[in-house]
């Protein structure tokens, strides 16, 4: 090793083999030292974007943990294995059809009603929710606490991994979320304003010309913009 | 003022609102504050009570830890519920310790990641038993008598089997009939008052429920009852749906709706076509 690293190194295992990486790096640049390439399993390397997950054991403790390997702090002789998939099949729902009712929830996920409450998929959630607590309260009709619950979900799918009842917890959340979204949060009455204005072809003018117009015809437009701060006339609908 | 710690139950809590409502309303007319488990879980319902497989005891045992905790700050040992199925599990489990010390010991090791394992202290009760014995306050608070009025008490089976969380004698319980009396109305006896609707295979094999709901009304019927009063929201779905006789005129209400009545909370003319909001 050249001399540039003066820190330390710790030893990691990935997929069972042994790689020598320096003290201080997360997973995910870590293994990128060791010369993985990411193909699969790295998104937005901001915690945020849920591609990364990993699952991974420290030295003499039977825990299994879980984090984000963008997030991650290497540990010596951690063990760890990407996940960035976990097989999901969504149910075919059609808009007409959805109601806010958990009666229907549950009837596209069944298998929520096998919650047997262990809490194994709140243990796995790398974002720290509470998985379990929202299954709950779907299953008890409150499908607002559960789309709150788990607004921060960023469906790595960790917790569908670990559950026994094999439920489908992202797709559960993300379908909970949108029936909410449609029929329990205040609409807001600005978008309706502009809806009823783009029906009734305010903008319509303006959007065609700039659809006909040619690259460089936009990027003067763009540059005139960025010295000025003004967009031509035929943009500036009143 | 007697504190009282709730397990609603996801069926009380989704499909059965209205119950939940009227019976907080007796409570409290009864004098009691009414303080629901500030985090609860599903009890298992009847996998936890039909399979050998201790995960399912999960959620009831993962609750009286909760509940346990909260009944210290709260003075208030006792922890009601509406539902027979989760009085029935949830008294199961808070005998664990004592009755399978084996299984205790597993569950609270799994569980001791999350919450203090339940070490007792907890007193399970359902609302029949509590009613049963609040008869004299109960008498007072009566709006509406309903003299004249021939119902049955249907006591299904959570409320009495097995035999040691049973809140009556199993082979002939009177409790709710008790109940009706002080409410003016005349107990119809039959002989299939705990004989079981059928329950959950309502799910999968719905002829059995058939079988058995109909034989429950048919005697009824024939015992000279309008009405048939149940404390169990399951027992009620499989009676009201399952049965040609309840076409013919029989009314099949849960026990909580005949008393708001008699109490004049709300009337149960209304409930003659009682529809369940399932979906």
């Amino acid at each position: 090793m050249s001399s540039s690293h003066e820190g330390r190194f710790v030893t990691i295992y990935f997929n069972d083999e042994a790689f020598k990486v320096p003290e201080g790096l997360t997973v995910m640049k870590a293994l990128e030292y060791a010369g993985i390439r990411f193909t699969h399993g790295s998104g937005c390397r901001g915690g945020f974007c849920g591609a990364c997950p990993i699952l991974y054991r420290l030295p003499g403790d039977y825990k299994f943990r879980v984090g984000l390997a963008c997030q991650t702090a290497v540990v010596d002789n951690m063990r760890i294995s990407l996940i960035p998939y976990v097989p999901v099949v969504p149910p075919k729902i059609k808009r007409s059809d959805v109601k806010p009712s958990p009666g229907y929830v549950i009837a596209l996920f069944p298998e929520l009603t096998r919650c047997v409450s262990c809490n194994a998929c709140s243990k796995a959630c790398p974002q720290g929710l509470s998985p379990m607590d929202a299954v709950q309260a779907i299953l008890r009709g409150d499908l607002i606490k559960a789309a709150t619950l788990t607004f921060d979900c960023i469906s790595c799918g960790l917790c569908s991994l670990r559950c026994p009842a094999e439920i489908r917890h992202y797709l559960v959340f993300r379908v909970v979320g949108r029936i909410v979204g449609l029929f329990y949060t205040p609409k807001v009455k600005t978008i309706e304003h502009r809806i009823k204005e783009i029906k009734e072809g305010k903008y319509s003018k303006a959007l065609e010309t700039l659809a006909s117009m040619k690259p460089d015809e936009l990027r003067k437009i763009y540059d005139s913009y960025l010295k000025s701060g003004r967009l031509p006339e035929f943009l500036e609908v009143k | 003022m007697k504190t009282l710690l709730y397990y609603p139950g996801c069926s009380i809590k989704k499909d059965f609102t209205d119950i939940e409502k009227a019976s907080m309303s007796l409570l409290s007319a009864l004098g009691y504050t009414v303080i629901e488990i500030e985090n609860w879980y599903c009890c298992g319902g009847f996998s936890s009570i039909t399979l050998l497989d201790h995960v399912k005891q999960v959620g009831a045992f993962r609750t009286l830890s909760i509940a346990s905790k909260q009944s210290i700050k709260l003075s208030t040992n006792t922890i009601l519920t509406l539902c027979p199925f989760c009085y029935n599990v949830l008294k199961r489990a808070s005998t664990l310790q004592v009755n399978e010390p084996g299984v205790y010991r597993r569950v609270a090791e799994y569980l001791k990641d999350d919450v203090e394992p339940y070490s007792g202290g907890l007193s399970i009760i359902h609302l029949v038993e509590l009613l049963v014995a609040e008869l004299d306050n109960l008498k007072k608070l009566v709006k509406n008598s309903l003299k004249g009025l021939r119902i049955a008490a249907y006591y299904g089976c959570m409320l009495l089997r097995p035999k040691n969380v049973a809140i009556d004698n199993p082979e002939n319980p009177l409790s709710i009939e008790k109940v009706l009396e002080v409410l003016g109305a005349e107990p119809v006896d039959f002989p299939y008052k705990t004989y079981c609707c059928g329950a959950f295979h309502t799910l999968g094999e719905a002829e059995i429920v058939s079988y058995n709901s109909t034989k429950i009304i048919k005697s009824a019927i024939d015992a000279g009852a309008t009405i048939i009063a149940t404390p169990c929201p399951l027992c009620l779905y499989n009676l009201q749906r399952y049965s040609p006789y309840v076409e013919a005129g029989i009314k099949v209400l849960h026990l909580v709706d005949v008393i708001a009545h008699a109490i004049g909370l709300h009337s149960i003319n209304k409930l003659i076509n009682l529809k369940i909001n399932s979906k």
